[in-house]
């Protein structure tokens, strides 16, 4: 019974560390980036996305957490205007995270009468400047192609 | 001409030990140079053991009230203790010895550096003459300062102007002198500052002497500044 007790400790000791370990990778990535795209000029959108896949590439796609924030007149490239539209689902998809300002979604929704319908996988965040902030005092690097 | 660089926000954190050791240096070595500097530094310091003397830490509980009492004493515990070291890193420096100061001195401000997070810091940073650009730079600007006031968070925010950048901040050329003007009178913890060797050298090129509006104060360089303030923590945020 003893040792019943003992191996079965031990099992879950075992999974709770290899547990824990890969929750902590999965928060704490040893480089944390966030992207900018505030403007509507496609060849920076492109080179945005570019950068973050280059980075998942040269780090490895576990030991880096990437977020990409558009706002103002980039909001654009992550609607079902986007000419991105595919490699941005898809890239969603591979732990790059897509974060629209929800501050420029309801100034188009004043303007145009209608709310921007967003991408699949991409998230809603209250407004994309105080994300900026936000991720940087939490040791985000900052990027801005 | 030197105290003209340093704002009363940036004076009031010198006076609090919120700025970095370089900064710290600039502003006491301009001040070894400048009475009206010195002078202003005193009257903000008297301000301040005023304000302090008649807001006395009252009316809490009295269980609280030691714990806020043991708590300032550590804090100013480790102020002195920032500011001790610091004094011997800028002997150190100011005697062009070898770093070795530097590396006691940065235990104690590290602390410093914790204790400042409780507050929310970013530097705006504009270097376009774009209409649109200037227009999302001060829409973020207003909802950033919006939303801190309305969730009494303590906010410090800086709007830095260079290059082509810095029209937004001249007299006669600006696209929104007016808004520059309520903004900076609604919110006292906005900064806006201008380049001064982009102004040196717009003088240069141009020959005719620009000139910034009243709200905005002039800075040495603005990169050199936007690099000081992401080294000690700021958020970096490029329109």
């Amino acid at each position: 019974m003893k040792t019943i007790n003992h191996s079965l400790m031990a099992l879950l000791l075992f999974f709770g560390l290899f547990t824990g370990q890969t929750l902590l990778a999965a928060e704490g990535a040893p480089h944390k980036v966030v992207i900018q795209v505030s403007t509507d000029d496609p060849r920076t959108q492109t080179i945005a996305l570019n950068n973050a896949v280059n980075l998942q590439k040269a780090l490895g796609q576990d030991n880096v957490q990437i977020e990409i924030i558009a706002y103002g007149p980039g909001l654009g490239m992550l609607t079902s205007n986007s000419k991105e539209g595919q490699r941005i689902t898809s890239l969603a998809m591979q732990d790059i995270q897509f974060s629209a300002c929800g501050n420029t979604m309801i100034g188009i929704e004043k303007k145009t009468g209608k709310m921007p319908a967003l991408l699949e996988g991409v998230t809603v965040v209250e407004a994309g400047v105080l994300r900026l902030m936000e991720l940087q005092e939490r040791g985000y690097a900052y990027v801005r192609p | 001409m030197s105290e003209l660089h340093f704002s009363d926000e940036q004076l009031n954190a010198f006076i609090d030990h919120e700025l970095s050791q370089a900064e710290q240096l600039e502003i006491l070595q301009a001040a070894a140079d400048s009475d009206p500097l010195r002078s202003r530094l005193v009257q903000l310091q008297y301000l301040k053991a005023l304000t302090r003397a008649a807001y006395p830490l009252t009316g809490q509980p009295s269980r609280q009230q030691t714990r806020a009492w043991t708590g300032g004493g550590f804090t100013r515990y480790l102020a002195a203790a920032a500011m001790g070291a610091l004094s011997l890193f800028a002997v150190h420096s100011m005697t062009d010895q070898a770093p070795s100061g530097a590396t006691s001195a940065q235990k104690p401000l590290a602390s410093l550096d914790r204790m400042q997070q409780a507050q929310t810091r970013v530097v705006f940073h504009i270097s376009s003459d774009n209409r649109d650009d200037a227009a999302l730079l001060l829409d973020q600007v207003e909802l950033v300062l919006k939303e801190h006031r309305a969730s009494g968070r303590p906010l410090r925010l800086e709007v830095v102007a260079n290059n082509q950048g810095l029209r937004l901040m001249q007299r006669n050329r600006s696209p929104f002198p007016e808004r520059i003007r309520q903004l900076s009178e609604t919110y006292p913890n906005l900064v806006f500052a201008a380049c001064g060797s982009t102004l040196e050298r717009l003088t240069k090129a141009t020959g005719e002497q620009i000139q910034i509006l009243p709200e905005a104060v002039i800075i040495r360089s603005g990169v050199s500044y936007i690099t000081r303030r992401q080294q000690t923590g700021w958020a970096y945020i490029k329109v």
